[in-house]
């Protein structure tokens, strides 16, 4: 399993990566692939990508603020999720460097602001954890207590690059399902290899 | 204020999020603002699903441009561009949500309904905001459950404006399989959610003194709801539940 979300980027690379880790080496070479053999690898796939995100919510990584933003996410707008986590993700990151700096000269008024905008972001992407640590990291710096922002800080730091990580797992299996749902449909239309009499299928 | 019609240099349209230029009398038209690129990109989607026509700005500033109410007598609105609604976030720098819907109920624009959105539910910024003559009142995160039905209480054929306002805040949490789904929807993945150990009934902050406030605002207007009459008997089902 991938586990470097640092050096995930949207090409279809990873997700290629992924389709072999699942089975698809010739889907991913391009040549023909027995459909019995593709259907297989895709529930897979499905079953590792729903237990991830029912792993989040248990861990209370994430609430059913994220499952109503799945909901938006249709053909019109097939990368909604992502798109919102994206600007989430550039947001939070601008939060967390002004907070830390704002820290180094004791600004307890600015933080607040700060911290205001990061719980409503992160309450309007579900990411309920880090929502939970700015409420905490807010009342330490209603009361200025300089060591308890440092360590909500920290902790803070620390539940966003595990939000991301995981995030950023999930959008793979999205981009590994896709490229596996396209590269299946491309076998059934062009499928000069396939000696065997083919029982097609269409593939959920 | 100059309505001439003749396109100003100084309007750029980049400094608005979606620029509609021609609108389909029929559909609503809903000006949403909010400081948050994260909540305008949810709202304006969660506005688009429910066929709203959909124009974001980041401030009230620029809502008052947009709409024409700004003091610089160089703005100009494109004919055409008519806003059926506003629906903005109370917390923004510059200018409150608060005071946006002062600004607008002092206006000719009056008419128009305000809808304002909070995550904190604070009784008395919620009073305060329905007094000014806000519309409406949503806690964050807005959910489409929501806005489709502040869009049917708003804009079905057999709403009555006769009556005070209602209280339509979301008082219960509902879970997704509550939703008549629009068949374009994508399904959700199929989690038990069950196994959750956080079985708090809502991720919202709050929501439990937010029944409590409708209880006592819903028992005095319940003969002028316009909703229809199986909502309110599971709105009232779903209450003594909880309770």
């Amino acid at each position: 399993m991938l586990n470097n979300a640092a050096h995930y980027s949207k090409s279809g690379q990873h997700a290629r990566r992924r389709l072999t880790q699942y089975g698809y080496p010739q889907v991913a070479a391009k040549t023909g692939l027995p459909l019995w053999m593709l259907g297989l690898g895709v529930e897979r796939l499905r079953a590792d990508m729903n237990r991830l995100l029912a792993l989040l919510f248990h861990q209370g990584v994430l609430d059913e603020q994220y499952l109503q933003l799945q909901q938006l996410q249709d053909e019109s707008s097939p990368n909604f999720v992502s798109e919102v986590v994206n600007i989430y993700f550039q947001e939070s990151e601008k939060l967390l460097r002004n907070l830390r700096f704002l820290l180094e000269f004791s600004d307890y008024k600015k933080m607040g602001v700060h911290l205001n905008q990061f719980i409503g972001s992160s309450s309007s992407i579900g990411a309920k954890r880090v929502r939970n640590v700015c409420v905490a990291f807010r009342v330490a710096s209603e009361q200025n207590n300089r060591l308890g922002c440092l360590r909500a800080l920290e902790l803070l730091e620390h539940e966003y690059c595990y939000l991301k990580n995981k995030l950023h797992e999930l959008f793979q299996f999205r981009a590994t399902d896709r490229a596996a749902k396209t590269a299946s449909s491309y076998s059934q239309v062009s499928s000069p290899a396939l000696k065997q009499k083919p029982k097609w299928r269409k593939l959920g | 204020m100059a309505r001439n019609g003749v396109f100003s240099r100084r309007w750029r349209a980049e400094e608005f999020d979606y620029l509609c230029p021609s609108l389909d009398s029929d559909e609503v038209h809903v000006l949403a603002v909010d400081d948050s690129l994260v909540d305008r990109k949810v709202i304006e989607r969660l506005l688009k699903i429910t066929s709203c026509k959909v124009t974001t700005v980041d401030s009230g500033r620029r809502a008052l441009q947009f709409l024409g109410l700004d003091e610089q007598e160089s703005f100009v609105r494109f004919d055409g561009l008519k806003v059926d609604m506003v629906i903005t976030d109370y917390c923004m720098p510059g200018m409150t949500g608060y005071e946006l819907l002062k600004k607008i109920k002092g206006s000719s624009f009056r008419e128009i309904p305000v809808v304002i959105m909070s995550s904190e539910n604070v009784l008395a910024r919620i009073d305060s905001c329905l007094e000014e003559g806000a519309e409406n009142f949503l806690l964050k995160p807005v959910k489409l459950s929501d806005v489709k039905r502040l869009k049917d209480y708003m804009f079905s054929e057999d709403r009555s404006r006769t009556e005070s306002k209602v209280m339509n805040k979301r008082k219960l949490p509902e879970t997704s399989s509550d939703d008549p789904s629009k068949p374009t929807l994508s399904p959700s993945p199929s989690i038990d959610m069950s196994s959750t150990p956080s079985s708090e009934p809502s991720s919202s902050p709050g929501t439990f003194s937010s029944l409590l406030y409708t209880d006592s605002s819903s028992n005095s207007n319940v003969s002028s709801m316009p909703s229809s009459p199986d909502s309110l008997t599971r709105r009232l089902k779903m209450r003594s539940q909880d309770l």
